[in-house]
């Protein structure tokens, strides 16, 4: 018994880390006392390190953990992008002035909580498992969105955030239940089961339930990556939030997202053989629900003024242009199951490139909201001769965001084009395109107001010295170089990627 | 003579009222308490379905129920969550009029 | 007996429910939501869910409807309007529900039921389940991470909730 224990427990060490973590950062604070912000931060900064050195060390042979979590390289690949970026937030925290000194050393848990929750969120294929993850992260990112409680934006982020959260997870439950009530089972290859059966076998009354259960499921999801119809909370939270929390949210809950949504779809609907109509028309859905929502966000995003909402539509159309990866999935054909591990290697890879341009773009944006208060367009206006290094840096991230050479970004959309052409959705293929013109045009906007409006004389500006601020300004400039280097070479992210869709 | 599909259609129509509150009310904390209702037709649901499911072996585990224990556990965590931010909100503003608060418009 | 039960409580919980949908007055919406939820719980009872039913009452009728009237208090008497503007959401609504009524009893019936029509004998629950949560191969994992869950955002609650210094003054 104690034996089998432990096997689970090794399993698992990353999670031990970060609940580890979790815990020792809440003692820290009560022991070290008022100014205890920054030694709980480098103790959490180090558990996360941690974490992400036992993920490494993690063989790549599958094993199950509690029957309830499978440990494959899929899940390896999630929880490498969930923990580092988690990392890097962390780091952002610490030096970002609109969270109080006083909540600080607080913030770190609900960071790491969310973290633990996305980890076990895209590593289980059971859906008691896979409730209580989601809701772990979304009840973490809930409080952290309305952590500035002196902001009313942000108050208002953290309640809105919350209410269409609840209802979304509501939805999804009485998804649940009906699977449930299909297939006598929690776990996900015996729903499959069921799926197909009841799809084969049965009337039109079970070809209903099999709709409105995957339809309930779906907004869930939906909600989590911010698709259309379910974005319309993603502007609001994630300008009110504090900017650490919206590139929480914009990479790490999102991957989160896309990593359960992948798994879901991989293992109910793609397993087996399934009807071929009906997975047709269910990835004619998803490619239409892709084009909407990549359409929305782009042309949305132009008339925006503040940098953040500006990002958060531009999130939304990123979460499109993922979707279309999805679309491809479920419309290969019998004769065509390649186009499903084309299509999946295409997210994968083009989540890759989102993470490390989000999470520094938001950054960027965060560096410039530290030092100048500067939050629209407006305020942006010759800032980039002030601070030259985040300007540069913001300049190869929304480079990478909008897939022009050389950077990672235009890989990510390339890959992604050429799956979509694979299974012969040539119209998405079409209305992607468009997008990434209209996608130049708002990001450029940034870029002049950056370096070619206004009076380019320094101005002085908030400037914060010590180790830990510098930190921060390096990550930036790390993951630009990230952006850049992976964006010349990418064969080591190729490979990485092809490993984790095995 | 209550069978199965009683408790179905009776979850479909609490599910269905909770979720007419969600959609038609403008205060926030009816629209929590429209999410309830429909967490708790889900898990009448679910534990309809455990009760009738076919043993496997001869017995049922109560795998429905202890879904619905998890999210009983959740929601009581999310409704002391959305108090708080609702209290940090209302302390906010001048009014504690819920409606006045513009991020929350559809 | 059960049936008598199934009636009273299935008609508690859908007039609790459909108050609290459209009542004007919120905190009658509110105490029509405890009418509800206790009418939920007792048909946990006839289901044979004893211990979810304890559970219901003890957390739902006894917590969450006292957060949520707290946060009524905290509030506003006489927001509860509706939209009438929304009345036009109400068809896809109506149409789900349609579609689900239809076709859960003829569809989603024979496949979960085993012969017997009728509810069978109820045991006590709370041992199994009990079980299952201390079960390394069932749910302790969910279980142990309910517990960070509630730690986590308890502290953070309570870290929103707390006044600032200047703000106290």
């Amino acid at each position: 018994m104690s034996e089998t224990l432990a096997s689970h427990l090794t399993a698992l060490k990353p999670e031990i880390w970060l609940t580890g973590t979790i815990l020792v950062m809440l003692v820290l604070d009560l022991l070290v006392g008022k100014r205890s912000a920054r030694t709980v931060g480098v103790f959490g900064l180090i558990g996360i390190g941690g974490a992400m050195w036992a993920l490494m060390n993690q063989s790549s042979v599958p094993v199950r953990a509690f029957g309830l979590i499978s440990i494959d390289t899929y899940s390896i690949f999630f929880r490498a992008l969930i923990i580092s970026a988690t990392g890097i937030v962390m780091l952002h925290g610490m030096v970002f002035r609109g969270i109080e000194d006083e909540t600080r050393a607080e913030f770190g848990p609900m960071l790491v909580g969310a973290a633990l929750g996305a980890c076990l969120l895209v590593s289980t294929d059971n859906l008691i498992m896979l409730l209580v993850g989601m809701e772990l992260l979304s009840l973490c990112s809930y409080v952290m969105a309305g952590w500035q409680k002196k902001e009313r934006r942000s108050a208002e982020a953290g309640l809105k955030y919350l209410v269409y959260g609840a209802m979304a997870s509501g939805l999804m439950l009485f998804g649940f239940s009906l699977l449930y009530g299909l297939s006598g089972s929690m776990w996900m290859p015996e729903i499959a089961l069921a799926v197909s059966e009841a799809w084969s076998l049965g009337d039109a009354g079970q070809h209903m339930i099999v709709v409105i259960a995957s339809t309930l499921v779906f907004v869930g999801f939906g909600f989590k990556i911010s698709a259309f119809p379910f974005h319309f909370w993603a502007p609001d939270v994630y300008e009110g939030s504090p900017t650490p929390v919206t590139s929480m949210l914009a990479v790490a809950s999102k991957t989160a997202g896309f990593g359960v949504l992948i798994r879901f779809v991989d293992t109910v609907y793609l397993d087996l053989t399934i009807a071929e109509d009906w997975l047709g028309r269910f990835g004619y859905v998803i490619a239409v629900l892709a084009a909407i929502t990549m359409t929305y966000g782009n042309v949305t995003a132009v008339k925006q003024n503040n940098i953040k909402r500006l990002l958060a539509y531009s999130s939304i159309a990123h979460a499109g242009y993922l979707l279309m990866g999805v679309a491809v999935m479920t419309t290969a054909t019998v004769d065509n199951r390649a186009a499903v591990g084309i299509g999946m290697e295409s997210i994968l890879f083009y989540l890759v490139s989102y993470y490390i341009a989000t999470l520094g773009a938001f950054g960027c944006a965060m560096a410039f909201a530290n030092r100048f208060g500067a939050e629209t367009l407006e305020d942006y206006e010759g800032l980039g001769w002030s601070s030259p290094w985040i300007g540069a840096c913001f300049i190869i991230f929304l480079t990478s965001l909008v897939g022009l050479p050389p950077a990672i970004g235009l890989i990510g959309k390339w890959l992604l084009f050429k799956a979509t052409l694979s299974v012969g959705l040539d119209w998405l293929a079409v209305i992607a395109a468009l997008n990434a013109a209209v996608a130049l045009f708002y990001y450029f906007k940034i870029a002049r107001a950056l370096f070619l409006r206004g009076d380019t004389d320094y101005q002085e500006g908030l400037a914060s010295k010590g180790v830990i601020p510098g930190l921060a300004h390096l990550s930036l400039i790390v993951l630009a170089i990230f952006t850049v280097y992976f964006g010349l070479m990418w064969d080591g992210i190729m490979e990485w990627v092809s490993e984790a869709v095995m | 003579m209550i069978q199965l599909e009683h408790y179905l259609y009776l979850s479909g129509l609490v599910f269905t009222l909770g979720l007419c509150g969600v959609m038609m009310r403008r205060n926030v904390i009816l629209v929590l308490m429209g999410v309830e209702i429909m967490l708790n037709a889900a898990n009448l649901a679910l534990i309809a379905f455990n009760k009738y499911m076919l043993p496997i072996d001869g017995i049922v585990e109560p795998k429905g129920q202890v879904f619905v224990f998890f999210t009983i556990a959740v929601a009581a965590a999310e409704v002391a969550v959305a108090l708080v931010i609702a209290v940090a909100l209302f302390r906010r503003l001048d009014t504690v009029n819920v409606d006045d608060v513009a991020n929350l418009r559809w | 007996m059960l049936d008598f039960m199934f009636i009273f409580f299935a008609s508690l919980a859908l007039l609790g429910g459909l108050l609290m949908a459209f009542h004007p007055n919120i905190v009658h919406s509110a105490f029509a939501l405890v009418a509800a939820l206790f009418g939920v719980a007792g048909l946990y009872w006839t289901l044979g869910a004893d211990f979810l039913g304890a559970t219901q009452v003890l957390l739902y009728v006894g917590g969450i409807t006292v957060l949520l009237l707290f946060a009524v208090m905290l509030s506003t008497r006489d927001a509860a309007r509706i939209s009438i503007a929304r009345y036009a959401l109400m068809a896809p609504i109506v149409g789900l529900l349609g579609a689900f009524l239809v076709t859960t009893g003829k569809a989603l019936v024979p496949i979960v039921r085993a012969a017997g029509g009728a509810l069978g004998p109820t045991e006590p629950t709370t041992e199994k389940i009990g079980n299952l949560f201390m079960d390394p191969t069932a749910f302790m994992l969910p279980f142990e991470i309910l517990a960070v869950l509630l730690l986590v955002v308890l502290v953070g609650a309570i870290t929103l909730a707390r006044r600032g210094e200047e703000d106290a003054a």
